[in-house]
């Protein structure tokens, strides 16, 4: 999916938020649902599997999204309906994006092998915050994967601190000699 | 008779009144009779005698002649044979001469060739070989590289709990506070 076609449902799910009044909420709300789709790849399959009926599609969405906001429920239910949910990641980061935008602010995408203490949040956030010159809004992913430590993405960089990194890097060193 | 011709008849025993000699009419007669058979002879017969003599000697040397001329002809003949097969065999010995040198230079040609070919042959399979060793080398590599981060990995995963994770969270925030 091109990112013009992510910025432009991200533009109209902030617009419903903007509508709502909620946001913000609706950009975290989509955020996590996007993150927990991504972390589970049965969810994955069957949401976006066009054999399964729309209709089966939508219930499951719906099932999951019952504490949400019903603005965040009807942008999910429109990204399912527009076959758009193999890019919801890409659709929430534009729509992430695009609230804190509107509020003066930058997004970085943390994703961290362990939860992170409120100290570390508030450390990262300052020191993000110098960095880019600018307030940022933390969007904090929890990935095993990562075995220790973390990686932030701030636009269109990548600072990865993370042991998987490492190890991949000792991979190819090795593989290199 | 004379006296000599009685003394040798009687000395052999003759008779001496023996008359060898005829009369001598007789001799004139015979004398004329030869004169007219001589004139008849050398006027009619030897002419005609020698016009035959003269045709047939002419017959024979145009025979002759002939026959030179034939034999002339045939020396000619078989001199031209003769160059003719020195000439064939000349032409003979050329195309073989000329058979022998094509297949000399046929024969290094294909040599050359099979030569060329083989060296091409042995330079490629040196190549593949080369690559094949590179790429077993490299996947062996790779293979011993992702067997050690592996067992790395596990070692890490396990020693990498909350604490050393806060290690390396404070670390990563310390190292981007101190680069702004």
């Amino acid at each position: 999916m091109a990112d013009d076609l992510a910025t432009s449902y991200g533009r109209a799910i902030t617009a419903i938020g903007e509508a709502e009044g909620v946001t913000d909420r609706l950009s975290d709300e989509l955020f996590s649902f996007a993150s927990a789709v991504d972390a589970n790849g049965e969810l994955r399959e069957k949401l976006t599997d066009p054999s399964v009926p729309l209709d089966a599609r939508q219930a499951a969405a719906a099932d999951l999204l019952q504490r949400a906001h019903p603005a965040t429920q009807a942008a999910v239910q429109m990204l399912l309906a527009s076959g758009r949910m193999r890019n919801i990641r890409e659709i929430a980061d534009a729509t992430v994006q695009q609230s804190a935008e509107a509020r003066g602010a930058s997004v970085a995408t943390v994703r961290t092998a362990k939860p992170l203490a409120d100290g570390q949040r508030d450390a990262l956030v300052q020191a993000l915050s110098a960095r880019a010159g600018q307030p940022v809004e933390l969007k904090v992913v929890v990935d095993p994967s990562l075995v220790g430590g973390l990686l932030v993405q701030m636009g269109g960089s990548v600072i990865d601190g993370s042991v998987a990194k490492r190890l991949t890097d000792l991979r190819s060193s090795l593989a290199s000699v | 008779m004379t006296i000599d011709t009685a003394i040798i008849l009687a000395a052999e025993g003759v008779d001496p009144d023996l008359q060898l000699l005829p009369a001598l009419p007789e001799l004139i007669w015979g004398f004329v009779a030869f004169s007219i058979l001589f004139a008849v002879m050398a006027g009619r017969v030897y002419p005609q005698f020698n016009k035959a003599l003269e045709e047939r000697r002419a017959a024979i040397q145009g025979r002759i002649e002939e026959a030179e001329s034939q034999l002339a002809e045939a020396e000619k003949a078989r001199r031209e044979y003769e160059a003719s097969i020195a000439e064939a065999r000349n032409d003979a010995s050329q195309i073989i001469d000329d058979a022998k040198a094509q297949a000399e230079r046929l024969k290094a040609d294909i040599v050359a060739r099979a030569e060329e070919e083989a060296t091409a042959i042995r330079s490629r399979a040196a190549t593949e070989a080369e690559a094949e060793r590179t790429r077993a080398l490299q996947e062996l590599r790779g293979q011993v590289a992702t067997l050690s981060v592996d067992i790395a990995s596990k070692i890490v995963d396990a020693e990498v709990d909350q604490s050393r994770h806060d290690q390396l969270v404070d670390s990563y925030i310390a190292q981007l506070s101190g680069n702004n």
